[in-house]
């Protein structure tokens, strides 16, 4: 009895502690969405949580309460959606924010830590990586679409094997820049293999021959087992994101609802300014680039 | 009555309560404690229960819009296929369901056998000593979590699927029909086990005192009657074949194309909802469409554990 | 000579045999290969950074330790046993002691295995949605906590009553015969003998939680935390480590090693389980 009553009151406390809020600054600060910039932002809070242990070292006037930041993926759509409904504090989003979003959010603010490009890539063994040097939307709509389903029917020249599409789920930004600006109206193949991240992305592009896929340039262009196609005759290098002439680009944004917390301003000066060597590390161009 | 009772009024009224109470009145302390402790363990078993049963109801109600709004419940189950992106957006589980069909029926048709096998193993021939690590190795293959089954299998399976088969991906509804029969194995093999088990002893010996063969007792007297035990037990490894996640969710492909054949990509039921979850805003169609995913897994879920159920109800009555 | 059809008997016979012994060493070769492949792969990577770092390296992850997940797992299973335990082994109380055979009793224990059967995800499904969106929970560590109990408790529900039915209804006759209240007879005389069945299902049903990815994936995982446990905070754990592992697949000495500590956790909950069903009172 006297055991049930202890558990009892142990739910009791658990409960109340649950419902009992920060208030005023959060001094934890949660961090979610696209896979893109999720790499990205793990390095970057480390870096800051390892020069600052206490929010009173980044700035005189914060509470001596230890920097705790959480980062987590789930994709462009999770991280909009998450912020929206008060999830997380700053949601990342590597495509624009639609117009529906916007409204959805109400007043928020978007930092623009960087660019992307989506490249087409293939790995090194790929038929198409000795033959094409270059391919155009109507040819990538009838790849990705299924309409042209072995390498032999794109060049009578590539063997029969077929071609197998890697695509990132429907919460990505990639997928969205995708469908829009490549595909059209044309459905992506639904023998597509969807993957959960930009990295599982890359694991799969450089573990199969026969893949083909869009992916961050960041994470293509500089890999020695991948190679990248120019996009109607464009490279996905980063003068071209940064001039503006390669047209599957994407702005990398830390969106926050209403306005930040001074914790979370802090952080994203920090992620706007001493983490932009982080960004261009990982192969993303940094914002600094544009100004 | 004891001198120490805290007031007349309290003391009236708890004696109309226990008047209510199906017992025979009995106004002593200890029975007040005691009748706090049934009500009390019953309020336990009620709160956990109904806790429990929220959990469906809320499925339903969430999953009503989907089924009864929007295409309504054939274009649902039937015609649609899963495009969110499309415009309109269209949500169908065809390819869901018959992925999840064809990974448990392949899963079942590879475990059904081996593990009937292991548990006649066990329970007819096996020495008592290879019986005693049976028990903890099939625990063991119970035990391995649902993730590390599917990484298991990414570099085993679809490793050697795609070098040595030369399959476009090795990732495919055979690569994880593979895996999940390795999974339910030891629930068929265990159930199945204890219903050859439970079959009499004495039948045993007095066909085999009059000389048949082990295989022939085995055949006509063992089969026969641990027949509800084993279909039991196939039940059990199809409710937990149709509820594994991870391990597909690696395995299977990921594909929201109808397969055609096993060595197809496919997204089983349980795969769709945990890949779709993260960008289904709630009360958004895609977040009823999930709902409505989930409580159709959920209906067939209990509907087996029903059929075994009014089954062993069945038996007990028929042996009674 | 032997009649045709005796000597079909004795090679049908004879097949059985050999196929019955090629399944059962099946049976024994399958588990005994998948945990000691991942062992032999995985041990190198266990070291004492590995257990009590937090994930280090360009990127995060590919070098360092998994300390904050092996604290978030067992964070959440402690947070799941403390509302699971209570309810599970006092519903089975009142199941066996009190209702015992009568339609409630059945109907209950009939509820409770439907529930146990639901899919894991359907309760992360069910948690994402109400608790941590609807009841604004958040994506913490008590609304993953909750899930996971609300997983357990119908497994502990059901160990504990199988426990406590065993129980020799010898005592609890001559017990009650004796004048004794029921609930002198459920404590001192039935929990005390069936105490090491329900720590066996609770074991076992702390396991089961443990290696789910499911039910915590979206209701209390993030993919990189430094450690620290808060209840309104998110944790990693250890499946959901292990699943970014493999679909990023840039350590694969991480991702041997996390599968390992995940198997690990599983044999000793399996010898405590059987130790505790083999202890006799």
């Amino acid at each position: 009895m006297n055991r049930f009553l202890f558990f009892v009151g142990m739910l009791t406390i658990i409960g109340f502690l649950a419902t009992v809020s920060a208030d005023g600054q959060e001094s934890t600060i949660r961090i979610g969405g696209s896979t893109t910039l999720l790499p990205i932002m793990a390095n970057c809070s480390a870096e800051f949580m390892d020069q600052y242990p206490t929010w009173d070292k980044v700035d005189a006037s914060l509470p001596k309460d230890n920097v705790t930041i959480f980062v987590t993926g789930g994709g462009s759509g999770f991280g909009v959606k998450s912020v929206i409904n008060g999830v997380v504090h700053v949601g990342l989003v590597s495509r624009d924010l639609k117009e529906q979003e916007k409204k959805l959010l109400g007043a928020h603010q978007s930092y623009l830590v960087g660019k992307d490009a989506v490249a087409i890539a293939v790995n090194r063994k790929n038929p198409l990586a000795s033959r094409k040097k270059d391919l155009t939307t109507g040819e990538l709509a009838k790849i990705f679409s299924g309409e042209v389903k072995t390498y032999k029917e794109l060049d009578s020249s590539l063997p029969a094997k077929p071609i197998v599409h890697l695509v990132r789920d429907a919460s990505a930004g990639s997928a969205e820049i995708f469908q829009e600006k490549v595909m059209g109206a044309k459905p992506i193949s639904p023998h597509a293999l969807q993957l959960p991240s930009q990295g599982a992305l890359l694991q799969k592009l450089q573990a199969n021959d026969y893949a083909i896929a869009y992916i961050s340039s960041g994470l293509a262009v500089r890999n020695k087992n991948l190679r990248t196609f120019a996009f109607n005759g464009i490279e996905p290098t980063h003068p071209n994101v940064i001039s503006g002439s390669y047209p599957l680009s994407r702005p990398l944004l830390m969106v926050v609802k209403g306005s930040p917390d001074p914790t979370v301003q802090r952080f994203t000066d920090y992620a706007l300014d001493r983490c932009q060597k982080t960004v261009s590390a990982h192969g993303y161009v940094p914002v600094k680039e544009f100004r | 009555m004891p001198a120490s009772w805290p007031s007349p009024s309290l003391h009236a009224g708890l004696t109309v309560l226990k008047g209510l109470l199906p017992r025979s009145p009995d106004l002593s302390r200890s029975a007040l404690s005691e009748e706090m402790a049934r009500l009390g363990f019953m309020a336990i078993l009620l709160t956990g229960l109904g806790l429990l049963f929220f959990i469906p109801l809320f499925t339903a109600r969430e999953a009503y819009p989907a089924i009864f709004s929007g295409d309504g419940l054939w274009a649902f189950l039937i015609s649609n296929t899963w495009e969110p992106l499309s415009n309109p957006p269209k949500y169908g589980i065809l390819h869901a369901w018959l992925s999840t069909l064809i990974i448990t029926g392949l899963s079942l048709a590879f475990a059904v056998p081996v593990g009937f096998g292991i548990g006649i193993f066990s329970m007819e021939i096996a020495p008592p000593a290879i019986r005693t690590i049976l028990q903890p190795c099939m625990e063991l293959l119970a035990g391995i979590p649902s993730v590390v089954y599917g990484f298991f299998g990414y570099v085993t399976v679809v490793f050697w699927f795609e070098a040595h088969w030369g399959m476009p991906t090795g990732e495919s509804l055979l690569a994880a029909a593979l895996i999940l029969s390795v999974m339910i194995l030891p629930f068929i093999a265990s159930t199945s086990g204890e219903a050859f088990r439970a079959v009499p002893h004495d039948l045993k010996e007095a066909a085999l005192a009059l000389g048949v063969t082990r295989w022939h007792m085995v055949r006509r007297i063992v089969l026969p009657k641990a027949a509800s035990g084993m279909f039991a037990a196939v039940a059990l490894g199809l409710a937990r074949a149709l509820g594994e996640t991870l391990a597909v969710l690696i395995l299977a492909g990921n594909s929201v194309a109808v397969p055609h054949s096993v060595l197809d990509r496919g997204q089983p039921l349980t795969a769709l909802i945990a890949t779709e979850l993260g960008e289904a805003g709630v009360d958004s169609p895609k977040y009823h469409a999930l709902f409505a995913a989930a409580l159709v897994l959920m209906v067939v879920v209990i509907s087996i554990n029903t059929l075994v159920w009014t089954l062993k109800r069945r038996i007990i009555q028929h042996e009674v | 000579m032997l009649s045709g059809k005796l000597f079909w008997e004795l090679w049908a016979d004879r097949l059985f045999t050999l196929a019955s012994w090629i399944l059962g060493g099946l049976g024994l070769f399958l588990p005994v290969s998948i945990v000691g492949f991942l062992i032999y792969r995985g041990v190198q990577a266990i070291s004492w950074s590995f257990l009590v770092d937090a994930p280090k390296g360009f990127p995060l992850g590919l070098e360092g330790g998994i300390r904050p997940a092996i604290e978030g797992s067992l964070a959440l299973i402690a947070l799941g046993l403390a509302i699971a335990v209570p309810f599970g082994v006092g519903g089975a109380i009142y199941l066996s002691e009190y209702g015992a055979s009568s339609s409630w009793e059945r109907m209950a224990r009939f509820a409770a295995e439907c529930l146990a059967a639901i899919p894991s995800i359907i309760y992360g499904l069910f948690g994402y949605s109400f608790l941590v969106v609807y009841m604004s929970l958040k994506i913490s560590l008590v609304a993953g906590g909750i899930t996971l109990g609300l997983l357990m408790f119908p497994l502990i529900l059901i160990g504990a009553h199988e426990a406590m039915q065993a129980v020799d209804r010898a005592y609890r006759e001559s017990a009650l015969s004796l004048g004794v209240s029921r609930l002198y007879v459920a404590r001192r005389i039935i929990l005390t003998k069936a105490w090491p069945g329900i720590v066996a299902a609770t074991v076992l049903a702390a396991g089961h939680a443990v290696g789910s990815a499911a039910p915590v994936l979206f209701t209390a995982s993030v993919i990189f935390s430094r450690g620290g446990l808060d209840l309104t905070a998110p944790v990693m754990t250890l499946p959901t480590h292990l699943y970014y592992l493999v679909s990023e697949a840039s350590s694969p000495e991480q991702t041997y090693g996390t599968a390992v500590i995940l198997i690990i956790g599983l044999l000793l909950s399996n010898s405590v389980a059987t130790l505790a069903k083999g202890w006799k009172q």
